[in-house]
Order: structure tokens, then C-alpha cells, then sequence
């Protein structure tokens, strides 16, 4: 029996198998040589190289070997093990040995793909790297994985449409799913969109039938003004402490009948609307709004802030107005966790030669969607801010804060004082995608409403790949919309309050001097507003442009590096309506994955703690971040003990302990000693 | 004890202490780590652009170590993005890098490496919360005893790399390579250091046996807290204070891991310890004593009024004297 092999008492009798991957490897290294190399060292019994050792075929060729020649240690050097580690154990398992004594030489991503250009050094490092891979290997001890519990509910954070179409996913399977929203409402940014492209839909007509599915649903909890403060655990058993803000209405009493707003004498600036019109102190973001409760603004509320008025209460015949709410803190357990917390709009103040802010007739592609939405401030009549007229000439101007190379992307880190993500206006590298079709749409439907309004869109490039984007930009085209290609370098406002654009026209090579009633600027989507912070709580990983990062680029667009936590929507790149629904489909099959298993094998990489040489100094217990590993009182005095169940096993333990006591599994002290060691043979 | 044996005492001591000044202290004396990272000398690295003769480059061995989340997923993406870097660097990875043993990260250099790199998550980033401060911890102080023997402390490396970071990380192999390429090999004439290899290694190992030590690593494992926490009191340690203390650990623990290497190496009497050592008679009987107190060392022979030590592991290995061990009397 082979797995009897595994027991440590035996002698390491180890497999090495080098991989071409094609030419990815053996276009640079010299495959053989590696191979050669590592015939004879010590516990080698077999060495081979493959053309693709994940391929079936050459995970057959392992599986016979493992059995002909007794093999109880595995050696590949091939991809990262980050790739296909998981392969290569499932293949060990499954021909009898346990996973763990499986070794990887990373020999592609740090070796050949890096060191295209010296075939001889690269063959050479790759000798090491296979050595010190073997060296470990001969160390390797079998280990048994843990189960851990699956709790079969999910949570999705973030309401928007992506949010809304993985809740109705999960809750549709008959998973329960908690929907965590920050506003006081579900909808996201979909539910501001008068709109949308290609189709010209109403973007509410079709989301708020989703949005009332998901109030109805009984499987889907919504917990709306709430946000998300602390997250702990590990797949299928996160702990998930959510901050639910007051509402100062209660939700359940609530019918929505609004004699509340009627009444209230506050006044302030409408933010659904953009800061265009005016709302009360007591309010519902839109009549469409789920959960269909009022909530009272306690920046601006009279009675909370000066502590006298109380004239909803009086006047709110189902007694729902609790002043006495407060915010509370809700412990929720989930399985698995879906992160669809959408985008932030990109502020064009960033760029003040556009003039954004200063000219009150200069707006953004979402304050156009207000002004001509029926239900916005304008009741949907395309007035300009600055004097309430109908604009006769309309500019939009494209690629704002994106696609700009020379800013540049900032790109990743943090704000040293204040902890927040540096450069939220500076313009970005990358291309928001949407907006050229926004633009198209827009235009569209300034043309579909004034027949006579002159519509000019300077562009750089028209990006309408999509299904029918190509054909509606077309269409617009054809309906008289002058598409100019060129970036105007600035926009200035004239004494009756026209904006002068002066660019190039590259197709005609000519300087236009042009001048416009209002200007739309097609602002580009960047990572919503605390996205580090909340990245940090979730322990995810950011992409050099700032948005969350999927697992693997092609093969896990909707998962993370981090098992259970799943991604849907513009969080992680920008994308369209149909894509972020997508995007929701993929996640909510992917947690569902998770949420219909049993148990799951957590890989047990906790510390080995040797008796004898601890002292019960406690250095371990103060540092571990976990609080994973406790000093107890013994027979034989204090000494360290781990609890399995918190310990995610990162080895800070192991290398504090003031007498060494303690080492790590699967990366214990001798195992990396050896490694170190062995790494620098082939020089 | 004659007027002649004070005197030498004094200045032994006087020589030491002037060591400590140049060595640890200074070592000790910048608060932040990252700041003398990067802060490279321009004028030191034009010079030694001119003392490296063309044709006869040293290529360097790196050896990192990096963490599964951030800093190897980083080099991954720096392979699946084809950005090419210098070959030097083989990577050992870590599930993070506060699980690098302040002793492991000189293994390396008992092995040949000329350099070694520790790569973590960013601060505030890591996967597990708090492991790349620990390693931040443990590399400033590792470094302080490698100043402290007279290693260039440059030679061990510690920056931060994100999953994202594919050409951060493949621009800090290279300024890395570029800065251990300017220190020169460990050992040898050309090395920055200028010891024969045989004493370089020696110092590496005294280095590492003082890693190992429990004084050192519980002063690791606790200078974040001491240094950034209030105690019940609410004091919080001067840093001043705290470097101090280090510095006399450091000094201490060389000392004492070296008479422990020398005596493994074969039986020695104080005096002859004192002088190849370079520091006084009085300190290396302190430790001497000590040590044989707790049964690391034994009294071998007595040549004519001198007892000689040896340690209990040389009578077990019986290994054979090298020559030319002049620990601390650079």
C-alpha cells in the first residue's frame, strides 16, 4: 500500500517531474539538464520531464509512477504553485498519498517568463530552485486536515443591480442571503439612470421589479443604511459584524404614505438628485425605493439636531418614528460572502480646466441622467443648472479622468496620515469602459427630446464593443450627432455664461472654436469611496488601478485570492449593466459552491509547540494576531497551547518563540532550513 | 591584577566601546528602517561604479523570501507579465513574512548567498493582520547585529510587494541586485567588509547564534509594544531607552556566542580568547563563568597557570581548529 510509505519512518523516495509547459519552460531552460540534475540527488528514485505534467497525461504518467516505483514524495517543477497546487494534491490524493507531501518548483513565473533573455542563468536557477524543492521534500510530513463547519447562508454587500441579481440568484437555489446596503435604499447607481444603452429600457422600469423580487423574497434578508465593520473567520464560517446606522423610522411600521415629508419644515439639498433639487429632512430617496421606509437625515433633522420640532411623530398616525434608535452592531455568520460594492462616479473637480464645480453649466454624465430623468429635479425638462434654460447647443466631452496616461495612475497604497487611498481624483490609467456608450445614449436622447438641439461629442475613441453598441452609435450618427474626435485642452465660460470650447478636430486637421449652452462631461468610474479600508477588513487584494482583485484574470474573473469571498459588479473593473449581472451569476454559483458543502478541509497549518523547550513566556500569545495560541497553566508549568480552530497558521509564533519552540506545519523550521540550504547548490 | 593588565583592560574596553559607537550604535541610532533602505549613498555607489573593473563582474546570489499573498503573487505577476529581471534572486516562499526566523534569514549567507531579501505585504495590508510588522521587526534587528560584527547590514533586505505589484517587484530585484553587487561578495578582498571568508562566515554564525538566543528574540518579539504601547503606568519607553538596552544585548550575546564558537573549535584559556576577541580578559571571564555555571562549557586542562575551557559540544564533535579567527579586533 503506498500510503503506508507516507509514514515518516520510511525513507523519502520522491518523484521529480520537470515540465516544458510547451515552450513556456523549455523555450528558455533547458529541461533535460534540470532533469539530469536532479537524478541523482538524495531520495530521488525517479526523474522525468513532461510537455504538460497538469495535461491528463501527464498526471497519469505521476499516478503510474507513484504505484510502479513506490513513490511517497512528489516533486513538480513546472507553474506557480499558487496555479496548480490544488491539481497536484488532488492528484496525490486520489493515487493514495496525502496531499501534503507534494512539492512545487515555481519554474515558469519566477524562472523562464522572467529570464527570457539568459538561457544559461535561467537553467541554472532552475537547477536550485528544483534542489531546494527536493531538499523539502524529503522533509515533508503527511498531514491531516481539519473540517470545518459550513454555515449555508451568504451575504452580499453592496445593493446595487450586481447585488441585487446575486441575492436573487442565491435566494432563488433556497439560500438564505443577507443583502447589506450603506444608503438607505437599495438600487445602486442603476436606480439614478433615467436610461439605459443600447435598448433606451427606463433603467427603474426594469430594476424595480428586481428590487420589490428581492423585498418579497423570503429568503433574502435586507439589512439597508447598515455597513460592514468587521470580518472574521474563514470560508463557510465568516463572522461578519454589520453597523446598522438608525433610520429614526421604524421599517416595519412604515407604509410609506408620506404625510411625514409633507410636514417637515427642513429643506435640504437633494444627494439622489445629484445636489440639483431639494429635500425634506425626512425623506425616501425615490418612490421606488426598497426597503419603501422613510428615514430621517440626522445631519439635518431638527429634533435630533436641535433637540425641538417632533412634527413627523405628531404627525405619523402609525407611530413609526423612533427618535430613540441608535446605531447598533449585528453579528451575522455566513458561509460565504459576495462583495458587490459597485463604483464611485469620477469627480471631475480633479481636472479644473474643465472647469467642473466653476462653470454651473459644466455637469457629469449621472447629473445629465438626473436633469433628464422624469422623476429628477427637472421632471425630466433638460434644464441647464445655471439659468434653468433648454441648452440649444450640447457638448459631451469624453474620457474624463480616464484613459489618462500622462497623470497616470497612482495606482496602490495608502495616504500615510490619513489612511485613506491616495489620489481619489486623480485622473486613471485605464478605460472606464461605459462611458463612450453613456455618451452615445446621451446624446441620443437629447436629439430624441429636442430635434433641434445641435449635439457634439469630442471623443478620442468610440468604444462600443457590445452587443448592439455598434449599431445605436451608428444610429446616432445618422440622427445629425457631430462626433469630433479630439480632447479639448479646456472650456471657458463666457460673460452671458457660454462655454467656449477650443480643440482640434484631427479628422480635418482644423482648429474649432465652438461654443455650447452645456457641457456634459462623461466622468469614468473609479473604486468607491473606503474601498481600502473595506479591502483591509475583508483581507483582499487591490489591482494596480484600485478596484478589488479577481483570483485569476481569465479562469476566476467573480472569486478572490481568498476562498469564500466572491466578486460581482463594477468593484472589481468597471463594467456594464449586463456584465455586472453576469458577474452576479458567476459569484452567486460560486458561493453556492461553497454553501452546499458539508463540511470543508481547512488546511492545517497551525504551530507544533515542543514542551519541553517552552517556557510560557507568552511572547506567542501577545503577537499572535488571533489570539490563536494561549498560555496554559500545566503539570509542568505554563505552556503554550494553540486552538486549532482560530489559528489561520501564518507562523508569527514560530518565529517569535523566545526558546524556539515552536515550529510550523508544512513549513517547519527544517523543512525552510533545508530549503535555504539546498537553493544555492547549483550556483 | 598588575598595573599593565589595567591598562590593557581599559583599552580594550575603551576599543570596545568606541566600537559599539561606530558599529551598533549607529546601526541602532535611525529610527526607521525603510528610511535607510532606501536611502543610498550616491557619492559611495559613484565610487564603487568606478572601482568595479569592466569585464569582471560579480554577479551576486539573492535569496527572498516571500510571502504567499502579497509579495509571491507579486513575482508571479512579474513572470505571467514577462517583465524581466535579474537572475540572481531564487525565491523561497513563506505563507507570510513574519514567519522568517530572525535565524533563518542568515541561513543564506552560511550557504554562500551574498544577500537576502525579505518581501511582505504593505503595512496595513497583510493577510494576517500583523505578520509584516513582526518581520519588520525582526529585520531591523538582525541588521543591528550584523552592523554590529561588521557586516554591511545592506546585504539583508526588507520591502513591501502587493499581489498587483508585478514591476514594483521586479524593479526592487534589480536596485537590490545593483546595491549587493556594490557591497561586493561576502568575503574576499572585493567584499565591502573586507574579511577573509572563512571570518565572515564565522561572524555570520556568532550572528545567528545570537538570533537564536532568548534575550534577542524576546527583545524582537516585544520592542513594537514596548516602543508604541503605554505600560499600566501609562509611560511609554523612550526609544533612546530601548536602543540602549538592544545595543547591550547585542554586544553582550556576540560575545558570549563567540566564546562559545571558539571554544567549540577547541580548548582556550581566557587570555588567549581575550586577545583574539580583541576585548578585555575581565568581560570574557564573566562569560566564561557564566557559561560554565550552566554547563555549556568545561575546564580542560590547566597550562601552567591558565585553566583552558572547552565546550561540551566540542567533546562530542572533537572537530578540528581553523585558523585565523580575529572576531571583533577589526
Amino acid at each position: 500500500m503506498p500510503s503506508m510509505l507516507q509514514d515518516t519512518g520510511f525513507d523519502a523516495r520522491i518523484g521529480v517531474y520537470v515540465c516544458h509547459c510547451g515552450l513556456n519552460i523549455a523555450g528558455v531552460v533547458d529541461v533535460e539538464a534540470v532533469r539530469e540534475s536532479a537524478r541523482f540527488l538524495e531520495g530521488v528514485v525517479v526523474v522525468r520531464d513532461n510537455r504538460y505534467t497538469c495535461s491528463e497525461v501527464g498526471q497519469k504518467g505521476i499516478a503510474d509512477d507513484i504505484k510502479e516505483f513506490m513513490l511517497n514524495r512528489v516533486v513538480i517543477a513546472s507553474c506557480s504553485p499558487r496555479l496548480h497546487e490544488k491539481t497536484f494534491r488532488t492528484l496525490l490524493e486520489k493515487s493514495g498519498l496525502n496531499p501534503h507531501l507534494l512539492e512545487m518548483a515555481n519554474i515558469r513565473e519566477h524562472c523562464s517568463w522572467v529570464h527570457y533573455d539568459n538561457h544559461e542563468a535561467a537553467t541554472e536557477k532552475a537547477k536550485g530552485l528544483v534542489h531546494s524543492s527536493v531538499a523539502r521534500a524529503r522533509l515533508l510530513q503527511p498531514l491531516s486536515r481539519t473540517k470545518g463547519r459550513v454555515v449555508p447562508e451568504v451575504m452580499v454587500v453592496g445593493g446595487g443591480v450586481a447585488g441585487i441579481s446575486a441575492s436573487l440568484y442565491l435566494g432563488g437555489m433556497g439560500i438564505k442571503t443577507y443583502l447589506v446596503e450603506r444608503e438607505p435604499s437599495i438600487g445602486g447607481h442603476m436606480a439614478m439612470l433615467d436610461k439605459t444603452f443600447p435598448t433606451l429600457d427606463c433603467s427603474l422600469c426594469i430594476l424595480s421589479p428586481k428590487m420589490v423580487e428581492v423585498a418579497e423574497c423570503e429568503n433574502i434578508k435586507v439589512l439597508s443604511y447598515s455597513e460592514i465593520e468587521k470580518v472574521e473567520g474563514q470560508v463557510g464560517d465568516f463572522r461578519v459584524q454589520v453597523r446598522r446606522k438608525p433610520r429614526y423610522v421604524n421599517e416595519e411600521k412604515c407604509v410609506g404614505c408620506g404625510d411625514c415629508v409633507a410636514k417637515c419644515p427642513v429643506k435640504v439639498k437633494d444627494d439622489f438628485n445629484r445636489n440639483m433639487g431639494t429635500r425634506k429632512a425626512i425623506y425616501i430617496p425615490f418612490p421606488q425605493a426598497i426597503p419603501p421606509a422613510y428615514v430621517i437625515d440626522d445631519q439635518n433633522c431638527r429634533y435630533l439636531t436641535q433637540g425641538k420640532c417632533k412634527i413627523c411623530q405628531a404627525v405619523c398616525e402609525r407611530g413609526a418614528i423612533e427618535y430613540d434608535q441608535t446605531s447598533y452592531v449585528e453579528t451575522i455568520e455566513v458561509g460565504a460572502i459576495i462583495v458587490a460594492t459597485g463604483f464611485q462616479p469620477y469627480d471631475p473637480r480633479g481636472l479644473p480646466q474643465y472647469g467642473y464645480g466653476r462653470f454651473p453649466n459644466v455637469i457629469t454624465s449621472l447629473d445629465f441622467e438626473r436633469l433628464i430623468c422624469a422623476d429628477g429635479p427637472t421632471y425630466g425638462k433638460l434644464k441647464r443648472p445655471g439659468d434653468s434654460q433648454v441648452p440649444k447647443r450640447v457638448a459631451f466631452i469624453q474620457c474624463v479622468g480616464s484613459r489618462s496616461v500622462a497623470s497616470g495612475c497612482r495606482g496602490y497604497g495608502l495616504d500615510a496620515e490619513t489612511g485613506s487611498s491616495v489620489g481619489a481624483t486623480d485622473p486613471k490609467a485605464y478605460c472606464s469602459r461605459v462611458c463612450c456608450m453613456i455618451t452615445a445614449k446621451q446624446a441620443f436622447m437629447v436629439k430624441e427630446k429636442y430635434p433641434d438641439a445641435e449635439v457634439y461629442v469630442y471623443y478620442i475613441d468610440m468604444r462600443t464593443a457590445g452587443k448592439g453598441f455598434e449599431e445605436f452609435y451608428q444610429r446616432g450618427r445618422h440622427e445629425g450627432i457631430v462626433f469630433l474626435r479630439g480632447k479639448p485642452g479646456e472650456i471657458e465660460e463666457r460673460d452671458d455664461g457660454c462655454l467656449r470650447i477650443i480643440s482640434e478636430d484631427l479628422d480635418s486637421g482644423c482648429i474649432l472654436d465652438l461654443c455650447f449652452d452645456m457641457v456634459v462631461l462623461a466622468q469614468g468610474l473609479t473604486p468607491p469611496d473606503g474601498l481600502v479600508e473595506f479591502a483591509q477588513k475583508m483581507n483582499l487584494s487591490r489591482s494596480e488601478d484600485g478596484f478589488l482583485m479577481e483570483g485569476h484574470p481569465k479562469l476566476r474573473p467573480a472569486e478572490t485570492a481568498i476562498d469564500g469571498i466572491y466578486l460581482a459588479g463594477c468593484v472589481q473593473f468597471p463594467k456594464d449593466i449586463p456584465d455586472s449581472v453576469a458577474q452576479a451569476g458567476a459569484a452567486a454559483a460560486a458561493a453556492a459552491v461553497t454553501c452546499s458543502k458539508e463540511s470543508i478541509e481547512i488546511d492545517p497549518l497551525g504551530p507544533v509547540i515542543d514542551e519541553a523547550l517552552c517556557i510560557g513566556c507568552k511572547l506567542c500569545e501577545m503577537l499572535c494576531p488571533y489570539g490563536a495560541i494561549k498560555v496554559e497553566l500545566t503539570d509542568k508549568g505554563p505552556k503554550a497551547k494553540s486552538i486549532e480552530v482560530a489559528c489561520k497558521g501564518c507562523g508569527v509564533c514560530g518565529a517569535s518563540c523566545s526558546t524556539r519552540a515552536i515550529t510550523m506545519k508544512h513549513y517547519t523550521d527544517s523543512q525552510l532550513t533545508a530549503q535555504a540550504k539546498a537553493i544555492l547548490e547549483v550556483v | 591584577m598588575s598595573q599593565q593588565a589595567m591598562d590593557d583592560m581599559n583599552q580594550a574596553e575603551h576599543v570596545l566601546g568606541i566600537e559599539q559607537a561606530q558599529g551598533l550604535g549607529h546601526a541602532l541610532g535611525t529610527e526607521s528602517l525603510i528610511e535607510t533602505e532606501h536611502g543610498i549613498d550616491k557619492e559611495k555607489a559613484f565610487r564603487d561604479e568606478q572601482a568595479i573593473e569592466p569585464g569582471k563582474a560579480f554577479e551576486p546570489v539573492i535569496v527572498g523570501f516571500l510571502c504567499n499573498w502579497c509579495s509571491y503573487a507579486g513575482a508571479d505577476l512579474a513572470g505571467t507579465s514577462r517583465l524581466s529581471y535579474p537572475t540572481n534572486l531564487r525565491v523561497i516562499r513563506v505563507m507570510c513574512s513574519g514567519r522568517v526566523d530572525p535565524g533563518l534569514m542568515l541561513e543564506p549567507f552560511l550557504r554562500g548567498a551574498d544577500g537576502v531579501m525579505v518581501l511582505g505585504c504593505h503595512p496595513a495590508d497583510c493577510h494576517y493582520l500583523t505578520g509584516n510588522y513582526q518581520a519588520e521587526q525582526r529585520v531591523f534587528c538582525v541588521r543591528a547585529v550584523l552592523e554590529h560584527l561588521g557586516i554591511e547590514s545592506g546585504r539583508l533586505y526588507l520591502d513591501w510587494v502587493s499581489a498587483s505589484e508585478g514591476a514594483r517587484f521586479a524593479e526592487l530585484v534589480m536596485e537590490f541586485a545593483h546595491q549587493v553587487k556594490r557591497l561586493g561578495p561576502i568575503g574576499g578582498r572585493e567584499s565591502r567588509e573586507g574579511l577573509p571568508l572563512p571570518e565572515f562566515m564565522r561572524r555570520v554564525q556568532v550572528a545567528k547564534r545570537v538570533t537564536e538566543g532568548e534575550k534577542f528574540r524576546w527583545l524582537v518579539g516585544r520592542r513594537k509594544a514596548l516602543l508604541e504601547e503605554e505600560n499600566v503606568y501609562k509611560e511609554q519607553l523612550p526609544g533612546r531607552r530601548f536602543h540602549d538596552l538592544m545595543s547591550f544585548v547585542v554586544v553582550e550575546e556576540c560575545l558570549r556566542a563567540a566564546i562559545e564558537l571558539l571554544t567549540e573549535e577547541g580548548p582556550m584559556s581566557v587570555k588567549d580568547m581575550a586577545e583574539t576577541l580583541g576585548v578585555s580578559a575581565r568581560k570574557v571571564l564573566e562569560h566564561t563563568a557564566y557559561l560554565k555555571k550552566f554547563g555549556f562549557l568545561e575546564l580542560h586542562d590547566v597550562i601552567g597557570c591558565s585553566p583552558r575551557y572547552v565546550s561540551l559540544k566540542h567533546r562530542l564533535s572533537k572537530g578540528e581548529r581553523q585558523e585565523g579567527f580575529c572576531l571583533m579586533s577589526l
